[in-house]
């Protein structure tokens, strides 16, 4: 029955494109011919791409992995030390608070991603008037510069001035300004506020799409058995979604780790060291401090963590599938 | 359809109330209720940035009076951006740098993901894994070493340098959608093409592209947003005024002297939300469809 | 038609990528904004007034205080950019690789007028002038006078006589003594030098070679620091870094608070301020047992090596010592006195003048008492003594957090 479909498909199609077309071409000369190799062709239209990436990334990566090992502050020549920045690093008790504030601040932004995420998809995925015109407005904070949202955020959190504050005080629930970006556990709360606030869209999106093809026999069929809604969640739709599931909270996890802008605007990292992240204290060595080969092995530090992470899953998605 | 909550209309009735008063029940607390959390939650700082944005100072800087409690509505703050600052630079580089980096790496990642999807070629799927594998890699991670190198190449401060190193994260994206979108284009189309005399690239020019445009379109929409929000490069390789992009101008402007200007912040990141929120209204469809696609596809 | 229109399109596209800068013989010059309008609006007056006298063209950036140090960095690692960047506090010193020597230039003017000592302690390394004096904004404390009168106090004389005006303050309800102790290289770290070294602490010795800073008179410091903290400040200002101070006070939610006089020019400018304006007074940092010192916030320039017009950036830089610039520009920011000592008396006669140009006398770099070196520079971008007090102050005991200090000081000083 497909192969019947597809090939109707195929002509249908091939009328509508190819006819005006059909005549154009006149016959190959020697270049184009040897062009038309998958060979040549092949390499031929990967090259832009790879040439690209090879100069712009591949040696920029490959000398920032020789600066790290060196010992090199602005505007002089550094000396070779080896792994010596790395070892100096976990010396220090700034980045191992960077590390464990990052792994912190990851863990619980992406799980309330989930959480909000899985929950906003159940809630879009029932019919309602007016449906895809609340399913475009939820992704807005996702799309919108993260920079220019994180400082209307900054302005919500002001001490003196915070809108947040000022409703509560005006209706009376408490009577001074809430400190958000005080010490680290009220600063570290309202950075995954943020983040999560900002995150949160591409998970219900992404599971709102995963959702709409899990097949509705299934649901029925658990009805019949006598399931009640949360047990047809926990055995129809979660297998069902799982690998998109897993996906995207990898993509959360990476994308979260490595958050640079909303942490930069909100604390820079401050208060007194304490919300650094990886990438706000690679940032602050290199151009406040002024050590470039520090900081880049700041930055380097984090491909360990997230090579564990990504083969940790495609490892066991692969041994699933 | 709601499949995943449905209404068990299967079940004993519990209160002394009918079907429909029961189904009503259930749409409050499954639907009105956590769409409107999600709703307020999602919306409500656009909501006081607009506000903010045509507030007078007396009115934001006053502590003592509630926030909604304004009674007149100034256009001072968007007239001080406009006028008083390098804004319209901004909006200006930012779409040109857009722009450019986005047809460039549409281009050259299509180009790549066909060859991937239809050419059998030694190396080909390696090639391919590398160039996906890189999108993994954040940002952040590699803003230190472009910026040394970019640095040495005399490309700081320049807008080159952006539209140079766009690409580097939005090609191994593009590459992998529009890879995934060739596969789906049955390949057929173009062998009975080039059964007629046409050669692959022309087969590529005048039978795929038209059928891959909506791919096109949707990895062009993701590319030109990355790039407009894009932060920490620019950051990093701009520092001159009239060349920012707007997320690092707009930062840029939050202290002045000692002071926070908070009524042409909120202006500024308005104004600079907009060209996305419109792009996005109105092509919602194709940006859906390449978030959704991008995570689906494996 | 079509081909022709892309053509066109894209060498127009092509042109802007390779945008050439503009001609030679200009000198571009980075400086800071101060919050005085009419700073900047002399600047760009003085900037004409030299292309009329010498030919010179000179293209003038002002960009926002906490951008500077990355300028600088940036500048001096890619070998590109303004020609002349403004130093903030002894920024210079961690890039000293990178500068011209300017001795032929300041030396001059130094013997003919007097240079401040905290400008030597800013831009004189390695026995060379890496970095032209050029305007010096004093901290002081900021206070309202007619509150003050209230409780029947005169400004604080001592940070003893300060806590006692707090927590009277704070006793009758009345808006509080109030310095920021966020994460900030401005205001929150002068908070905590200005006090740690009235209280005589010293974070290493005046050769450089031994961490000094675990010492009974730290001890007290810190002590004091946490005593104010709990019995006179809010708690708010472990959030403030350094325009909170600024906005509280002028919404008249605090009466007193250690800062550059950009809070006084703020009331002097608006005209509904014009009654907290009259009550604003300005006095100097309170002295502690070991005598008064302050921190300040000079602003020195540095020619980069890597300027390609070297010769008339110092005509520039001559002319920006001149007395003409050093007044006009001091009077014109409101907030800032001429590094040279004997040109102060040309200052419009006004109170905050004559505070200032007292309050350097008594003012120091980062990391003094030792000398101009990379190591004090990084002590006060890594926040060492500010985050000292801050743990202190959040709860950890007064022995860990010191001993912490030390041992990042040891790090950054190289020493034991």
């Amino acid at each position: 029955m497909a192969g019947i479909t597809e090939r109707q498909e195929v002509t249908d199609i091939q009328e509508v494109v190819w006819a005006p077309v059909a005549k154009k071409f006149p016959p190959l000369g020697p270049i184009a011919r040897k062009l038309e190799r998958p060979e040549i062709l092949g390499y031929l239209l990967v090259a832009p791409a790879l040439m690209t990436l090879l100069v712009f990334l591949g040696y920029p990566f490959i000398q920032a992995l020789w600066l790290t090992m060196l010992d090199k502050w602005v505007a002089e020549e550094g000396t070779f030390i080896g792994l010596g920045n790395y070892i100096a690093l976990l010396d220090r008790s700034v980045y191992r608070w960077t590390v464990i504030n990052s792994l912190i601040f990851t863990f619980f932004s992406v799980v309330a991603k989930i959480i909000l995420g899985m929950t906003g998809a159940l809630v879009l995925n029932q019919s309602f008037k007016m449906k895809n015109f609340y399913r475009g407005f939820v992704l807005l904070p996702w799309i919108i510069p993260s920079v220019l949202s994180a400082l209307v955020w900054l302005w919500m959190y002001d001490a003196n001035f915070g809108v947040i504050s000022r409703v509560l005080l005006s209706i009376g629930i408490i009577d001074e300004n809430i400190l958000w970006l005080n010490s680290w556990g009220s600063a570290l709360t309202s950075i995954i506020i943020v983040n999560v606030w900002r995150g949160t869209p591409f998970f219900i999106v992404s599971l709102l799409a995963a959702l709409q093809v899990v097949p509705k026999e299934q649901y029925e069929a658990a009805e019949i058995d006598g399931a009640n809604s949360w047990s047809q969640f926990l055995h129809v739709t979660l297998p069902n979604i799982k690998h998109v599931l897993i996906i995207i909270t990898l993509f959360g996890t990476i994308w979260t780790m490595s958050d640079f802008n909303i942490i930069y605007v909100l604390t820079g990292g401050g208060p007194a060291d304490s919300t650094h992240v990886f990438s706000t204290l690679a940032f602050q060595t290199a151009f406040r401090i002024g050590k470039m080969g520090e900081g880049i092995a700041v930055s380097f530090t984090m491909f360990p963590i997230l090579f564990v992470i990504i083969f940790a899953r495609l490892h066991r998605m692969r041994k699933e599938s | 359809m709601s499949a995943s909550l449905p209404v068990g209309s299967a079940g004993p009735a519990r209160w002394n109330i009918t079907i429909t008063q029961r189904n009503k029940l259930h749409k409050i607390f499954y639907l009105y209720v956590p769409l409107t959390f999600f709703m307020c939650f999602a919306l409500f700082p656009f909501v006081w940035m607009g506000i903010s944005s045509f507030m007078p100072d007396e009115y934001m800087y006053d502590a003592d009076i509630p926030p909604w409690a304004f009674d007149e509505l100034t256009l001072e703050h968007y007239v001080d951006l406009l006028f008083e600052t390098e804004f319209l630079y901004w909006v200006w580089n930012s779409l040109f740098i857009g722009i450019t980096a986005t047809a460039i790496s549409v281009t050259f990642g299509a180009l790549a993901g066909y060859s991937l999807a239809r050419l059998r070629f030694p190396g080909a799927s390696s090639l391919g894994m590398g160039i996906i594998v890189t999108y993994l890699v954040p940002v952040s991670v590699l803003f230190l070493p472009l910026a040394y190198v970019f640095f040495k190449w005399g490309l700081g401060d320049s807008r080159l340098a952006l539209i140079l190193a766009y690409p580097t994260h939005l090609i191994p994206f593009s590459t992998w959608f529009m890879l995934g979108y060739f596969k789906n284009i049955p390949a057929a189309l173009e062998e009975s093409a080039m059964i007629d005399g046409c050669t692959r690239l022309q087969s590529l020019w005048h039978v795929t592209l038209p059928l891959a445009l909506p791919g096109v379109l949707a990895a062009s929409i993701f590319s030109f947003t990355f790039s407009w929000n894009e932060f920490i490069y620019a950051l990093t390789f701009i520092s001159d005024d009239e060349l920012k992009t707007i997320p690092v101008g707009v930062h840029g402007l939050t202290v002045v002297g000692d002071v926070y200007f908070w009524g042409r912040l909120m202006a500024a990141s308005l104004m600079g939300s907009l060209p996305i929120a419109i792009i996005y209204a109105f092509l919602s469809e194709y940006f859906v469809k390449g978030l959704s696609e991008g995570a689906l596809k494996q | 038609m079509k081909r022709f229109a892309a053509f066109v399109l894209g060498v127009v596209f092509l042109s802007m990528l390779f945008v050439v800068p503009a001609i030679a013989a200009t000198v571009k010059v980075t400086m800071r904004t101060l919050p005085a309008t009419a700073g900047q609006k002399f600047l760009k007056k003085a900037v004409k007034r030299f292309k009329k006298k010498t030919g010179i063209k000179i293209k003038l950036e002002l960009v926002s205080s906490g951008v500077v140090r990355r300028r600088l960095i940036t500048a001096a690692e890619t070998k590109a950019g303004s020609d002349i960047i403004i130093a903030q506090f002894n920024g210079a010193v961690t890039i000293a690789n990178a500068l011209e020597d300017v001795d032929d230039i300041v030396e001059p003017y130094a013997k003919k007028y007097g240079v401040l000592p905290l400008f030597k302690d800013a831009g004189f390394i390695k026995g060379h002038w890496k970095a032209v004096p050029f305007v010096n904004i004093s901290q002081l404390i900021t206070y309202r006078k007619d509150i003050l009168k209230k409780i029947g106090e005169n400004p604080p004389d001592t940070w003893e006589d300060a806590l006692r005006v707090g927590k009277k303050l704070k006793a009758a309800g009345l808006p509080p003594w109030a310095e920021a102790l966020g994460s900030h290289p401005i205001d929150p770290s002068s908070t905590v030098l200005n006090i740690l070294w009235g209280y005589g602490s010293r974070q290493v010795s005046p050769d450089g070679k031994k961490i000094t800073i675990d010492s009974a008179e730290t001890r007290a410091g810190l002590k004091f620091i946490k005593k104010a903290f709990n019995e006179a400040w809010p708690k708010a200002v472990l959030q403030w870094t350094a325009v909170e101070n600024n906005q509280t006070f002028i919404a008249g939610k605090i009466s007193m608070t250690t800062n550059s006089p950009s809070i006084a020019w703020k009331a002097n400018s608006k005209k509904k301020w014009a009654k907290l304006a009259s009550n604003t007074g300005l006095a100097p940092i309170p002295r502690g047992p070991s005598g008064r010192h302050s921190t300040t916030i000079p602003l020195s320039w540095v020619l980069f090596k890597h300027s390609k017009v070297k010769k008339e950036a110092k005509e520039f830089l001559k002319f920006m010592m001149e007395p003409e610039q050093q007044v006009g520009y001091s009077a014109g920011a409101w907030m800032a006195v001429p590094a040279f000592i004997e040109m102060a008396k040309d200052l419009p006669d006004a109170p905050h003048y004559r505070a200032m140009a007292e309050q350097a006398k008594f003012s120091h770099m980062p990391g003094w008492p030792g000398p101009a070196s990379r190591a004090g520079v990084e002590t006060h971008e890594r926040f060492v003594l500010l985050n000292m007090a801050q743990r202190y102050v959040q709860g950890e005991d007064l022995d860990t957090t010191i001993k912490k200090t030390v041992k990042e000081l040891r790090r950054i000083y190289g020493v034991n």
